[in-house]
């Protein structure tokens, strides 16, 4: 980043991240079971977060990054919000977070 | 690593999925081969990097290796080789030690110090990526901060929402690096905006010089500003003390200066502090006009090279210092 002027770098922080999730929107039931806790986890969390549900502290830095770019999106946080399980991220609820963080890089 | 993700996704191996960690990954190459190229031994400014090192110690950041690239231009920059989420290295059981960050900044200020302050304000962008603290206030502090930011008046209620808030967060971002930059260098951190950016109105990646100063002479001088005070917040350790807060203080570096000696540093406040005391001098001595502090030396000219010159030595005496008593510490 440069003190005066806009940078041509990319945000990628989340690049890994968004790999997994579209790894579960194509139907991918593949991904370990870590995995898929993991993607499940940091989507609960970031939605939480955005409900103020959870503090900085509390949660993994990708999940912040996740609810700054999603925040807007209200009926998806409620739906990610109300998660119960891995199973439940399921291929449609991940096409709605690509969605969400493809219309925040679009802005 | 790639090639653990890959098995560990096997059905997401098509071309369209692969395309944004792929072009990460090489530009984290190439980048990275730019910077080590950059810090071989004859060419790092080693007292620069020690300051900013400690910097980032007092942010709890003490894995970090740096790494320096000297370009021909007059930006100064900073950034993160390593993006990987650490929970996924930990899945894909590849994980790093250390933490890559690369600072660039012009070639001709390699051996003027104090004018390469403004890597400071860049480091605070690395801190940043790091704790994600102003992030997080920009997530769930959106409104509020709609109400304090110097700016306001740039931010129209009729912006889409997402664009509304990468504009806030931009602010938020470059005030914090101000705000963090002045924590260690004083008035240095206002000085150089004004110098390089002169009087810049707002724009989507900026605020307005004239903000960017006023919110660091609130900081710097302690007149109660309600935008300082949240970033402040933001950046409560975990034993509620703010990180955000005066780190530096000015030695009396004129005698010292004045008869061509480096000053004996006792602290690393002091080290810090030596940047805008050493500007400070510079300042005097050029808008005394011939009566000058730096007595020894009647060339003004060389008054520029001379007050650097001396506040290298300063911190590399300091550096020399610090590691012999380490060294017995350890013995």
């Amino acid at each position: 980043m440069s003190l005066f002027a806009n940078t041509s770098r990319q945000q990628s922080s989340l690049a890994f991240f968004r790999l997994l999730v579209r790894a579960v929107e194509t139907k991918n039931d593949t991904l370990t079971p870590e995995m898929r806790t993991y993607v499940f986890r940091t989507a609960l969390d970031a939605a939480k977060f955005v409900q103020h549900q959870t503090t900085h502290s509390c949660i993994q830095p990708e999940a912040i990054e996740m609810a700054f770019e999603i925040a807007d999106e209200r009926d998806l946080i409620v739906d990610l919000s109300k998660m119960d399980s891995p199973q439940e991220f399921d291929p449609v609820i991940a096409r709605r977070v690509l969605n969400g963080l493809d219309k925040f890089a679009a802005a | 690593m790639l090639d653990k993700l890959l098995r560990s996704a096997t059905a997401a191996r098509s071309q369209q999925v692969w395309d944004e960690p792929s072009l990460l990954m090489m530009d984290s190459i190439w980048r990275a081969t730019q910077y080590l190229s950059g810090s071989t031994s004859n060419r790092i400014p080693y007292e620069i990097v020690y300051a900013l090192k400690h910097a980032l110690a007092d942010w709890g950041l003490t894995d970090c290796i740096i790494t320096t690239s000297l370009v021909k231009s007059s930006d100064f920059l900073c950034e993160r080789i390593s993006q990987t989420p650490k929970k996924i290295s930990e899945l894909l059981d590849t994980s790093f030690d250390h933490d890559l960050v690369q600072i660039a900044f012009p070639e001709i200020f390699q051996h003027s110090p104090i004018f390469c302050t403004p890597l400071y304000h860049e480091i605070g962008h690395y801190v940043e990526e790091r704790r994600l603290s102003i992030k997080a206030i920009a997530t769930q502090r959106a409104d509020d901060l709609m109400e304090i930011l110097p700016d306001r008046g740039y931010f129209s209620h009729s912006l889409e929402t997402p664009k509304r808030r990468k504009i806030i967060f931009n602010h938020l971002i470059e005030h914090f690096c101000d705000l963090f930059s002045a924590s260690y260098v004083g008035e240095c951190a206002s000085f150089y905006i004004q110098e390089l950016s002169f009087y810049q109105e707002a724009t989507e990646s900026h605020p307005s010089t004239a903000s960017r100063v006023r919110t660091i002479e609130n900081f710097v001088n302690d007149v109660s500003d309600p935008f300082v005070d949240l970033l402040k917040e933001a950046t409560k350790g975990e034993t509620g003390e703010f990180l955000l807060k005066r780190r530096f203080q000015m030695p009396d570096i004129e005698d010292s200066f004045s008869d061509v000696r480096p000053f004996k540093i006792s602290s690393e406040a002091e080290m810090h502090g030596i940047f805008p005391a050493a500007l400070g001098l510079l300042k005097k001595s050029i808008l005394s006009d011939g009566n000058t502090s730096i007595r020894a030396v009647p060339d003004a000219d060389r008054w520029s090279t001379v007050v650097n010159d001396l506040t290298e030595k300063s911190i590399r005496n300091f550096m020399i210092e610090q590691a012999w008593h380490g060294h017995m510490d350890k013995t």
